[in-house]
């Protein structure tokens, strides 16, 4: 039988259903209660908060969208949360889904992983998983997951991972609790374990509006020397910003808010059933409980694709969405206003570009491009990024009155509304 | 329908050819897409997307 990479059928499968506008790609979130309690996350619940395990769809909930899903023609499907192991029924939903065939990759932060759960995907084998690490010590980790025990817990998981062969891979955030381990934990994660590891330096707020992430957010000149202390990823950056270019310029972006697969080849159903076009966006949701997952795709997820732009940003034709992450739900996020650009992003984006000597063409009223009020400021940071004397310290620690070491957490005043997750 | 419009169908129709099936060892490892989701996956991960045409939230 002939053989054909999974690349090549994976890239050649989504581009031809792509022009079809077929939900290939779907995120589920199974619940948004974690027994973390990260300081960085978009959407963590306690464990204990009934209130929200009672709006959660259940066991059967789940089967009858998945029947769905496989009906619509969604092939790959990536469960998330909150931790998905916090819900005692997740195997079951899992293995309902493998047996309709769906390719499916998990997020978990491996803290709940046991021996019974690993012999249970080794039988019913997903396509990927994933733990975020959040520290390669103790103390880093437990500093952002504000949990005791939780780095061994997690450690643990991954070992019983490991030891059975399945398909994990490894990944982290970039922030300022753990900024100073990420190039010993990549050289652990890829030398020591052998496994892929992936980095992520951009934080948004929370889906509730909350700004709390955004305090342990790195400053752009932290992100952009982490990215130049790796010359693999500084090539892959180029490379994908080329790529990016390119493809603007030969074929012009729609007057769409939305410029992703978001809506064309992917969607994402929260906890309660709620369909919107991805995980960030809270603004505009479909209730699947009240509908049908194809009248939602169909009908609202179409309607909400086609949205056009109501004015012209410096986003609107800015050739640095390979290396921003700017978009709509980020938008929402930062400021309640999809098409506003978010200027961490834009900030960050153009001092990678030109810390990596990616060119940025003009693309209206920007302060970051030449002739801006702040290009001088980040041109200059660039210059000394790449002179390589810009420095990553570690995070000093916070030490109480008693002697003992605790998580700083800072209060921001809760925001005086939006129009992002319309409950404020 | 006469035997004109029926003649004409029968040569309108793509000849035959036997389905072939073809092996695709799963590997994440040469998943094309990356998620955009937070905390996942963006940048050069994502060195094989082309922006304008599909951003997922999975390994795809």
């Amino acid at each position: 039988m002939e053989t054909l990479s999974y690349g090549a059928f994976s890239e050649a499968f989504q581009s031809r259903l792509a022009r079809q506008r077929l939900p290939l790609n779907g995120t589920i979130e199974v619940t948004r209660r974690c027994p973390l309690t990260c300081l960085h996350c978009y959407n963590n619940l306690p464990m204990g908060d009934g209130e929200a395990r009672g709006r959660e769809l259940d066991y059967d909930e789940h089967c009858r969208l998945l029947d769905e899903l496989a009906e619509a023609g969604c092939l790959w499907l990536l469960y998330t949360g909150g931790e998905i192991f916090a819900r005692r029924d997740f195997l079951d939903i899992y293995t309902y889904a493998k047996k309709k065939g769906f390719l499916i990759t998990l997020f978990t932060n491996g803290t709940m992983i046991t021996e019974r759960i690993a012999d249970h995907l080794v039988a019913w084998r997903p396509f990927a998983i994933e733990i975020t690490l959040y520290g390669l010590t103790k103390d880093t980790y437990e500093r952002l997951t504000g949990i005791p025990g939780s780095f061994d817990k997690c450690m643990r998981g991954i070992r019983i991972l490991l030891d059975r062969g399945l398909p994990l891979a490894l990944k982290t955030v970039a922030v300022s609790t753990n900024r100073h381990e990420i190039p010993a934990m990549q050289r652990f994660v890829e030398d020591e374990l052998g496994v892929r590891f992936k980095f992520d330096s951009m934080i948004n707020p929370r889906v509730d509006c909350s700004q709390s992430p955004l305090d342990v957010r790195l400053a752009p000149e932290e992100c952009v020397a982490l990215d130049l202390a790796d010359p693999r990823r500084s090539d892959e950056w180029i490379q994908f910003a080329d790529a990016v270019r390119h493809a603007i310029e030969t074929k012009p972006l729609q007057d769409t808010v939305y410029q992703c697969g978001g809506g064309v080849t992917s969607f994402a159903i929260d906890p309660y059933g709620h369909l919107s076009i991805c995980v960030l966006s809270e603004a505009h949701k479909y209730d699947i409980r009240a509908g049908s997952f194809r009248d939602g795709w169909n009908g609202f997820l179409h309607q909400q694709r086609l949205r056009t732009v109501t004015r012209p940003t410096k986003c609107v034709a800015c050739t640095l969405k390979a290396v921003c992450g700017m978009c709509p739900a980020n938008g929402e996020l930062e400021s309640g206003d999809p098409e506003a650009p978010v200027d961490w992003l834009c900030h960050t984006a153009h001092l990678r570009a030109m810390a990596l000597e990616i060119p940025v063409v003009p693309h209206g009223d920007c302060e970051y491009c030449e002739g801006g009020a702040r290009h001088a400021d980040v041109a200059g940071a660039a210059r000394r990024l790449r002179l390589g004397t810009h420095t990553i310290e570690p995070p000093p620690p916070t030490i109480a009155k008693d002697g003992n070491l605790f998580l700083r957490v800072v209060n921001v005043p809760a925001s005086p509304g939006c129009g992002s997750c319309g409950t404020h | 329908m006469d035997d004109t419009t029926a003649n004409e169908q029968r040569q309108e129709k793509k000849p035959y050819a036997k389905p072939e099936i073809q092996e695709v060892p799963l590997r994440p490892d040469e998943a094309v897409l990356g998620g955009c989701k937070t905390a996942s996956v963006s940048g050069p991960a994502q060195h094989r997307c082309t922006l304008p045409s599909a951003c997922t939230m999975t390994t795809s």
